[in-house]
């Protein structure tokens, strides 16, 4: 199989309203009142999930260019990257925005005291600092710094899913999950991973 | 129960027993490092994973125009029922 230029289009668009379509629902959910009692948590957590789904979704890129040696499919990752940023500032916007109110003293109390909100901060700076290097020109002028800065990703995968842990009273059980997820993605890549940490 | 509001606590009452001893309850047994027997918010005392300094109503207008406000103790309830606890240290029994 081989992925043409214009198949290559036609999937960033189908990619395009994959990651916008779950979005927008949540939007419907909230205008009909269909968001639960607490509309707000609601967001918060629909968000945080979309993110962490998108996380999944652009770690899964490479393996599977690599298994079906499909090369063109890597010119997509960089599109499902960018909504895991977008899924993820949606998540702090709603947090800070419709849960705190704008209380930015509270915020900064929280972030600090809760290793959970610093976590997924952290994540959040990182997956910030990626998506602002990633258009084309900045990855050029940056030469070789662009990719150590971008194997920061693999910190994220393994933040996202602590946070997410962490941040659960008792249902463990589906953060479990996604955390054996990312490190088993991470472990595919262990070879990498070993290079970037070691580089002699 | 309103001054329980907002905590994990009873929603109705089908039947009422009395113990001699202090039974397990579900949140408690489920998550015992966050939630205590007596089920009542205090605001001086952080919840492992939020403040409980302050609150914000649900349901009143729309997503916007909610507001943040500082919780009471025992929910504004405390004339009628702090005295239930009163000699208890409400850090340790909560």
């Amino acid at each position: 199989m081989r992925l043409t230029p214009r198949g290559v289009f036609w999937l960033k668009v189908v990619l395009h309203v994959v990651f916008l379509l779950p979005a927008l629902y949540l939007v419907a959910l909230v205008m009909t009142d269909n968001a639960g009692g607490d509309p707000v948590q609601y967001i918060i957590h629909y968000t945080g999930m979309g993110a962490i789904n998108s996380l999944l979704a652009t770690l899964l890129i490479s393996p599977i260019a690599k298994r079906f040696k499909l090369a063109a499919l890597m010119q997509t990752r960089r599109l499902v990257g960018l909504y895991v940023f977008a899924y993820a500032l949606l998540h702090i916007a709603a947090f800070i925005s419709l849960d705190l109110l704008f209380a930015w003293g509270l915020l900064f109390e929280e972030v600090i005291k809760r290793p959970y909100i610093l976590v997924g901060a952290a994540a959040l700076i990182i997956v910030t600092l990626l998506a602002l290097t990633s258009p084309n020109k900045i990855k050029r002028k940056m030469g070789k710094r662009w990719q150590s800065l971008h194997n920061w990703i693999y910190v994220v995968a393994l933040l996202a899913p602590i946070h997410f842990y962490w941040s659960v009273k008792s249902e463990i059980i589906e953060p479990s999950i996604y955390i054996v997820l990312f490190v088993g993605l991470l472990f595919y890549r262990r070879a990498s991973i070993k290079k970037w940490l070691m580089p002699n | 129960m309103p001054w329980k509001y907002g905590f994990k606590s009873i929603k109705s009452v089908v039947r009422i027993r009395v113990m001699d001893k202090q039974p397990p309850t579900s949140w408690n047994q489920l998550a015992s490092h966050e939630y205590g027997f007596y089920a009542n918010v205090n605001p001086e005392v952080d919840h492992p994973r939020w403040s409980q300094a302050s609150e914000r109503s649900i349901g009143e207008g729309g997503l916007f125009s909610a507001k943040r406000i500082p919780t009471q103790m025992f929910n504004g309830y405390g004339d009628f029922v702090a005295d239930l606890y009163k000699n208890m240290d409400l850090r340790k029994f909560y």
